[in-house]
């Protein structure tokens, strides 16, 4: 149970590193920059990889559970905050993929992974084992090395767009570059 | 001030790949209440309108 419960854990991890990859491919090739609101999305799905990669690196607990479910509440409830702004102006904000926009495709996201975290939490037999500091397997230091590159390359991007200020909502370039 | 939950999660990211579970979670902790921070500071008058 507890090395299925990882397997699961190591697969959305990988999938998290994925959509990461693929905005951070959609801000710098389409010239698409996210505004204030999507860069907390970004750091909510940080969160929740982070919470991934506890599972992975050291077992499941619940508290690393507890990481993945607050971060995945808090990026709906921004994501589902930016939607009812763009409703209430009958407006969007960026491109859409399939019909949806990037916050719509975020606040399903999130939810999913809610749910995901929520599921997991009833398959008990992992958390008999309790966590362990020994030496990870050689897919889960990698998967974790991976993590924290693709974390380093948003954590510069959102520093390059918004230097140490508070982001503005619609930007129009890389706001530290043009100081 | 955007960019500090960024900061955080990579650190927790980093110590907890490195070995440290309890620094990392702390740290998450910081980077959650700096998220949360951040999101407080964006106005919500709109919504009212909505909601």
């Amino acid at each position: 149970m507890a090395s299925f419960a990882r397997a699961l854990n190591s697969l959305a991890l990988l999938i998290v590193c994925a959509v990461l990859l693929f905005v951070l491919y959609w801000e710098f090739m389409r010239g698409e920059l996210p505004g204030a609101l999507g860069l907390l999305q970004r750091a909510a799905l940080m969160g929740v990889g982070l919470g991934m990669l506890l599972n992975v690196r050291f077992g499941a607990s619940e508290s690393h559970y507890g990481v993945i479910l607050a971060s995945a509440l808090f990026g709906a409830w921004v994501a589902g905050r930016q939607m009812l702004g763009y409703i209430v102006t009958a407006g969007s904000f960026g491109s859409a993929i399939f019909e949806w926009h990037f916050y719509t495709w975020g606040f399903a996201g999130f939810c999913v992974t809610a749910v995901f975290a929520t599921a997991l939490l009833f398959m008990e037999g992992q958390f008999f084992e309790g966590v362990r500091d020994t030496r990870p397997s050689s897919a889960a230091q990698a998967a974790g090395w991976l993590f924290v590159l693709v974390a380093l390359a948003h954590a510069v991007s959102a520093l390059l767009q918004c230097g140490f200020e508070s982001c503005i909502d619609a930007p129009s370039g890389y706001e530290f570059l043009r100081k | 001030m955007t960019v500090v939950p960024f900061i955080l999660l990579v650190l927790a990211a980093l110590v907890a790949t490195i070995g440290m579970r309890r620094v990392s979670l702390w740290v998450w902790f910081a980077a959650f209440a700096a998220m949360l921070f951040v999101f407080g500071q964006y106005p919500f008058d709109m919504l009212n309108i909505a909601l």
